[in-house]
């Protein structure tokens, strides 16, 4: 059982480059994406039982150590998509190389995704890439197992709980709803960080048409960030612990026209008759 | 596919959870604002079994056109089937546009559509213009919601976008409205289903009311005490509030991850929102922007949240929200 879970590197926190359309990639560390994190918990937890697990990641140098992080965390191997080619990807020309990547690494039995990431939380790069390896796709997935070439699964969809299941190979991505994840332990991180290391591809090694990566490959593209000017101006005051710091937030709220005493009066109304 | 030969702004009629689930109404209403600048007509996607509410409902909105497919297989919803279904759908009418609702569902098929066609799909919009060409500007949250990205899909098509619930304001209904019934029948046995759906119900445990109420109140770390949840809990009863929490008691197993305001649980706009001990990270702050009014009490003068808020109280949370409820009561 060949199980490979997709790593995004992203950054810890937000700056752009001077362009200001672009992430400062160069200032700001970066860390595995966190429901990313909990999607190599579950590969883990899979390949607890007998399998091996690869941890693939396409991003910029920096996303190695991201990577040997998956080493440090238990994973078998790391396979890291690093050209200057698959650059400025939108989520099409993401999903295109990372199932090419799937292949060359010869396939998986179950490929395992976060949903969502933090930076540009579009969720689209597990579902795209189901479908550019033609594999059944279970989606938002709060458990599975798996069992005699069959993954079943549960998740919770627009207020529905579903159990869904598919024959393997499949793609599976876990529910950005999950909070609980592993860390790597100190043993593993030492063990990692001195003798793992990560397999670096380019485009050409993968095999990919120039057409369908980077910028040009990308259908949608940011033709600018816009950053809003803050909107509030907050009224501070300090606490003086008596009834008076109370009264000025209702009078505060009043003069914005908040109505909340209404409704207030109106649910002691119904508290009355009801008593 | 070729814009010349691309016509209209199509809306994926998500029904799922109608009556509550509006986002199909909020759609057509923009669509049809938007129709009128580049003069096209609106349609709607419609698949399902026994939907004739639905061809109602979308045609006393404003759709122009409604393309309706209908078979017992597509009672449930199938991501398998649709995808494949409105795909097909697409290539044969081509659409110049198309908004699908940001719903779980919604975001699992229109990237899956685009991946399908080869097009662009941005996701999660929160407003949406045609600029002079008549090409679809889509502003959607970047970077944990700190900015907003103008994105472009111009030399594919459809160009595909989904859209947060919530943004838009639907039109008035008029019953006397009139659409043209597109019926296909295209052959279902073509399509396969990949992921079979063994049982499907609605959960147990109503959903919490966060995203649509009018009052809520969130408790952050500095009020998350037993009894300073209580204290909370009490202002909430009496405000008629909601409460929802930030990520460490969603963590510490002290609430529900339905309870989660932020962005990886829910996205909140009530008409007042309290925030009680939440020191203001960014990724809680990105989903209570659009929050009318935002009072804010935290301990510590410096925290974050008092550049989010309208009105900030440095103090104890809980203390601060037993006053307030004497406050209220007298």
């Amino acid at each position: 059982m060949r199980i490979v879970a997709c790593v995004k590197h992203v950054l810890r926190y937000m700056s752009y480059d001077s362009s200001g359309r672009r992430a400062d990639r160069a200032s700001v560390p970066g860390t595995i994406n966190s429901n990313d994190r909990v999607a190599i918990s579950r590969a883990l937890a899979l390949k607890s039982s007998g399998g091996e697990l690869v941890c693939l990641s396409m991003g910029p140098p920096a996303a190695e150590e991201s990577l040997l992080e998956t080493l440090a965390m238990g994973a078998d191997r790391a396979v890291l998509l690093c050209d200057r080619a698959l650059a400025e990807a939108d989520t099409l020309a993401t999903a295109y190389p990372l199932s090419l990547a799937v292949k060359k690494i010869g396939g998986a039995d179950l490929v395992i995704c976060g949903s969502r990431s933090s930076d540009s939380d579009t969720g689209h790069v597990a579902p795209q890439l189901a479908e550019m390896l033609d594999l059944p796709y279970l989606s938002y997935v709060t458990s599975f197992s798996v069992e005699e070439r069959v993954v079943r699964a549960e998740r919770t969809v627009d207020g529905f709980v579903e159990e869904i299941e598919a024959d393997l190979p499949a793609v599976l991505s876990v529910s950005h709803h999950i909070s609980e994840r592993d860390y790597p332990s100190l043993a593993g991180i030492n063990r990692a960080f001195s003798s793992g290391s990560v397999e670096k591809w380019s485009a050409a090694d993968i095999g990919a048409d120039p057409e369908r990566v980077g910028r040009k490959g990308s259908p949608t593209w940011v033709n600018r960030i816009i950053t809003p000017e803050k909107q509030r101006v907050a009224t501070i005051i300090e606490d003086d612990r008596t009834q008076e710091t109370a009264r000025r937030v209702l009078d505060f709220l009043k003069s914005r026209n908040i109505m909340i005493r209404d409704k207030v009066r109106a649910r002691r109304d119904v508290d009355t008759f009801e008593l | 596919m070729i814009h010349s030969n691309c016509n209209g702004i199509w809306i994926f009629g998500d029904h799922r959870n109608y009556f509550q689930d509006r986002v199909t109404l909020q759609l057509i209403a923009r669509a049809k604002e938007l129709a009128e600048v580049v003069h096209t007509y609106v349609g709607v996607v419609l698949l399902g079994w026994e939907v004739d509410e639905y061809v109602l409902e979308y045609t006393a909105h404003g759709a122009d056109k409604i393309f309706l497919v209908e078979d017992e297989r597509l009672r449930d919803y199938s991501s398998d089937l649709f995808t494949a279904i409105i795909a097909d759908l697409v290539r044969e009418f081509c659409p110049e546009i198309f908004l699908i609702s940001g719903s779980d569902f919604g975001r699992e098929i229109a990237p899956r559509i685009g991946a399908r066609l080869l097009t662009g799909v941005s996701s999660d919009c929160i407003a949406l213009q045609m600029d002079d060409d008549g090409n679809l500007v889509q502003i959607s949250p970047a970077f944990d919601g700190n900015a907003l990205a103008e994105i472009r899909t111009e030399r594919t098509f459809p160009q595909i976008a989904t859209v947060r619930p919530g943004v838009f304001t639907e039109r008035k209904h008029d019953y006397r409205g009139e659409a043209e019934l597109v019926r296909v029948k295209p052959d279902l046995s073509r399509y396969r289903e990949k992921v079979r759906v063994r049982s499907s119900r609605k959960a147990d445990a109503p959903a919490s009311g966060l995203e649509r109420a009018e009052c809520v109140v969130c408790l952050g770390k500095g009020a998350a005490r037993k009894d300073q949840m209580r204290k909370l809990q009490d202002l909430a009863d009496l405000l008629q509030a909601e409460v929802g929490c930030t990520r460490p008691l969603v963590e510490e197993g002290k609430m529900d991850h339905d309870r989660l305001i932020g962005q990886t649980g829910k996205c909140v706009r009530p008409e007042l929102l309290l925030v009680a001990g939440a020191s203001g990270a960014v990724q809680f702050t990105a989903a209570i922007q659009t929050s009318r009014c935002i009072v804010a009490v935290n301990k510590d003068p410096g925290a974050a949240i008092f550049k989010y808020c309208d009105i900030g109280i440095v103090g104890d949370a809980a203390s601060f929200a037993g006053r307030l409820a004497k406050e209220l009561k007298e």
